[in-house]
């Protein structure tokens, strides 16, 4: 079992929740700091206002007396400032040379005055023990002999300001805090909707019988129909699998019986038997059917093994020559009667991509059928290998008397025996070459030669 | 002057027989037992013969605590809480003319019936809040920054002598006075009074007050001018005159001090003018420096409650200035003037300059000045 890393098995619903969640909360934070900034400035600007009109009335009410300056203070210029209800006001009026003309002699310089700006200037400084925010105006009228000049400074504490701006900035908050809480009970939800068709496809697969193996039939969404389609195909693959294997059974079972019972027979004929020469050729008899049930069985076997590796498809490279030269090797005896087997091959390679169990098998059930079925006088058979294009033609000619024209298909089958061959086959040898042949994605050609015999013609693709 | 200080001490003598009072010079009124660990020292403005009913009902309250009261006036009491105070505060509008104030003992309160110059103090620094139910429930013109706050209202009004006019004669309003100021017949001529506004500090704000809410106040003394109007820096003073019939008719006179002499039998009438009733109040507020504020704060609890309410209107005649408690109390034409900084305005030296100059100008040179 491969380690996955635990990211891999969080569940969905917290792969969305986490990184949304992150998300909000940072832009809560970004929210809350501009909000901060926007209350203090939008509080600010709302009181600035009252602050400058005060200051603005002030200056409006000073008259230069024979040179000396005089105010009369109208009411509202403080009055007006009262709006911000608890707050404390400080207020100085000053000559150009910094005499005090009337107001709080001690509040605190304005940092810089410029001397033509018609809005008053603001600043924050602390005074009397808090913070105060102050508007500063120069006034400059032109006197008898010279230019005089007043500077106009009204401040105000920051009570009413500061509870703006926090009453701004909580009730921000509050959306923000509101939007996200919306947002992620959405998200639960909306995971928790988005996730119930897989729990569907689970109840359906959890209650369906072991050996039902039908498509899957609950409507899934768009993203989770590849899924259902790979599981339905796996099934259907499945499914195949298993009748494939049924009938294989079934046929092996019913081949294996009749020689079983005609096993038994023979044994029980030999038994009955008192004649030592009578129960000697029973038990021949029974030897004779043994060996052909070790072929069948030897060719189930075979039959399985090229089954399992052409599903594994495991391909090497191969030379076609040495994989003909060693199934002659194998399938044909050196002891006398020695059959009469021909090789003609031009070639020093013939490389391909390919099984070299399966492929050997296929050669040798092709050369063994060969001289079983087509050298009856121990004519010779055969064997040619050459180029055709970009594949490998393998042909096996032989002596015998070839296929009925009908057979030319069904030869192909399990089980299935050409006509006239003597007992012994079990049917399944041309099965296995045409899987493998076929596995390699070659192609086998039976036909009856012009001349008499039957040619085998198989065509590999050359690597 | 004199004749004010001496009534102060006959009648602090009289209180003398009935109050446990144990100390008392010219105008400190000492209530509780000596030995008392518990002592709130408070400065007012106010009367302490006005105040002694409410001073008792609280020490009754509260046995085992003992009250000194002096009474002094606002002036004193403003420029006490700057001298007390190190730092360096704005300066007065009026020239400081106590430099005794670091003798005499801090106040854990200060109650005065100059709302500005009290509301100044508290602009400035020099005083603590104090926030309770009872303070809560005041009106909003009747605390500012819950750090001075209305104990009582006090009504300006017309009052006459009842023998030089019939109280069908009597003028209900500024029009009807203005009216009458300007009969040929001159039935006022030397008959009028008003007060000293250079130098009453109530005075001076109900004037200011009126030049705010009244486009004829320029015309209203003008024709008190040339009626040879009789001004007094001291309500007491005007009501002498009237009770004996020099004057006929007093403006802006306070209410609860006519009402004690009419209880007394004085042939006095009062009207509440219809087109608006100043009405100013009695402020207190707890300096930053107090040494007992958690006592200050109990009185000024036991002032605002209902209870004590009810007593400062039983014994001192003010009104009172929970109008959640009675809703009937500034309806119609009262108009109480607010506490904030509105207030300060008028308190500006140059604003103050030109007002005076304005007021002395209308009322003219001949408006005689009855000093004492």
């Amino acid at each position: 079992m491969r380690e996955f890393p635990t990211l891999a098995r969080w569940s969905i619903r917290r792969r969305l929740l986490v990184p949304l969640c992150a998300l909000f909360i940072a832009a809560m934070l970004v929210l809350y700091v501009a909000a901060r900034g926007y209350g203090r400035q939008a509080a600010d600007t709302s009181y600035d206002h009252l602050l400058q009109a005060s200051v603005l009335s002030m200056t409006d009410s000073l008259q230069l007396v024979q040179g000396t300056w005089h105010m009369d203070m109208p009411y509202a210029a403080l009055e007006v400032l009262s709006l911000a209800a608890n707050d404390r006001v400080f207020y100085r009026v000053t000559d150009g040379a910094g005499r005090v003309v009337t107001g709080y002699p001690d509040l605190p310089a304005p940092p810089r005055l410029t001397a033509d700006d018609p809005q008053p200037a603001l600043f924050d400084a602390a005074y009397s023990g808090e913070l105060v925010r102050f508007a500063v105006l120069r006034h400059e009228i032109a006197g008898p002999e010279a230019n005089a000049v007043a500077i106009v400074q009204v401040g105000q504490t920051r009570l009413a300001r500061d509870a703006l701006a926090t009453d701004i900035v909580w009730r921000a908050t509050l959306i923000i805090g509101i939007l996200t809480l919306a947002v992620l009970a959405l998200v639960w939800v909306g995971v928790h909707r988005s996730l119930r068709p897989v729990a569907r496809v689970e109840r359906e697969l959890l209650t369906r019988q072991a050996s039902a193996l039908s498509p899957i039939e609950s409507p899934v969404p768009r993203e989770l129909v590849q899924l259902v389609a790979a599981l339905n195909g796996f099934m259907a693959r499945l499914a195949g699998n298993l009748d494939t294997l049924r009938v294989f059974i079934a046929d092996a079972a019913h081949q294996l019986r009749t020689p079983l019972a005609a096993l038994r027979a023979q044994v029980q004929v030999a038994l009955d038997e008192d004649d030592p020469a009578e129960q000697r050729r029973s038990l021949i008899a029974v030897d004779r059917n043994a060996a052909r049930l070790t072929r069948l069985v030897n060719q189930l076997l075979s039959d399985a093994s090229v089954n399992h590796r052409s599903s594994l498809q495991r391909f090497e490279r191969l030379d076609a020559v040495a994989l003909v030269r060693d199934a002659l090797q194998d399938v044909v005896p050196q002891a006398d009667p020695h059959p009469d087997v021909i090789w003609h091959c031009a070639l020093a390679h013939a490389p391909l991509q390919g099984d070299a169990l399966m492929l050997r098998e296929a050669v040798k059930n092709l050369i063994d059928n060969a001289l079983k079925h087509g050298s009856p006088d121990r004519t010779p058979v055969v064997v040619t290998l050459e180029r055709d294009d970009e594949s490998w033609r393998l042909t096996i000619d032989d002596q015998g008397p070839g296929i009925p024209p009908a057979q030319a298909q069904t030869i192909f089958d399990r089980f299935v025996r050409g006509a006239g061959t003597r007992a012994g086959g079990a049917g399944l040898g041309l099965s296995i070459v045409r899987r493998v042949v076929e596995g390699h994605r070659g192609t086998i050609v039976l036909s009856n030669r012009v001349e008499g015999g039957l040619r085998v013609s198989v065509r590999l693709p050359a690597a | 002057m004199k004749t004010h200080l001496i009534m102060a001490s006959i009648a602090l003598a009289a209180l003398c027989a009935v109050a446990p009072a144990h100390a008392l010079d010219g105008e400190t009124l000492d209530i509780g037992p000596a030995e008392a660990t518990d002592v709130l020292t408070i400065d007012a403005s106010t009367n302490t013969q006005v105040f002694l009913g409410i001073l008792r009902d609280f020490q009754a309250l509260y046995p085992g605590m003992r009250v000194v009261y002096t009474e002094l006036p606002t002036q004193t009491l403003y420029d006490d809480a700057l001298t007390r105070r190190a730092v360096p505060g704005p300066a007065s509008p009026m020239a400081p003319e106590s430099a005794s104030a670091a003798a005499r003992s801090r106040p854990d309160l200060i109650i005065s019936s100059s709302m500005d110059l009290q509301t100044k103090l508290v602009n400035d620094g020099y005083a603590q809040p104090h926030v309770s139910p009872e303070t809560t429930a005041l009106p909003e013109w009747a605390r500012w920054r819950n750090e001075v706050f209305s104990i009582g209202g006090e009504a300006m009004t017309f009052v006459y002598n009842t023998h030089a006019m019939a109280a069908r004669d009597a003028p209900r309003s500024r029009q009807q006075l203005l009216a009458m100021l300007r009969d040929p017949a001159q039935p006022l001529q030397g008959k009028i009074g008003t007060y000293d506004v250079a130098h009453s500090g109530i005075g001076y704000m109900a004037a200011t007050q009126d030049a705010r809410r009244d486009s004829m106040a320029g015309a209203l003394w003008a024709a008190m001018g040339n009626r040879a109007a009789v001004v007094d820096a001291y309500s007491d003073g005007l009501l002498d005159r009237i009770e004996r019939g020099e004057l006929t008719l007093g403006y802006n006179v306070l209410e609860s001090y006519a009402q004690r002499r009419i209880a007394a039998g004085a042939p006095l009438g009062i009207v509440r003018p219809d087109d608006y009733t100043l009405v100013v109040s009695r402020v207190a507020l707890i300096p930053r420096d107090a040494r007992r504020p958690e006592l200050a704060r109990r009185f000024l609890d036991y002032v605002l409650s209902a209870r004590g309410q009810e007593t400062m209107q039983r014994e001192s005649r003010m009104l009172t200035v929970r109008t959640d408690l009675d809703a009937k109390a500034f309806t119609g034409a009262m108009r109480p003037v607010a506490l904030g900084t509105g207030l300060l305005v008028y308190l500006d030296d140059l604003k103050r300059q030109n007002f005076l100059q304005a007021w002395r100008g209308a009322i003219g040179q001949r408006a005689a000045s009855a000093g004492h």
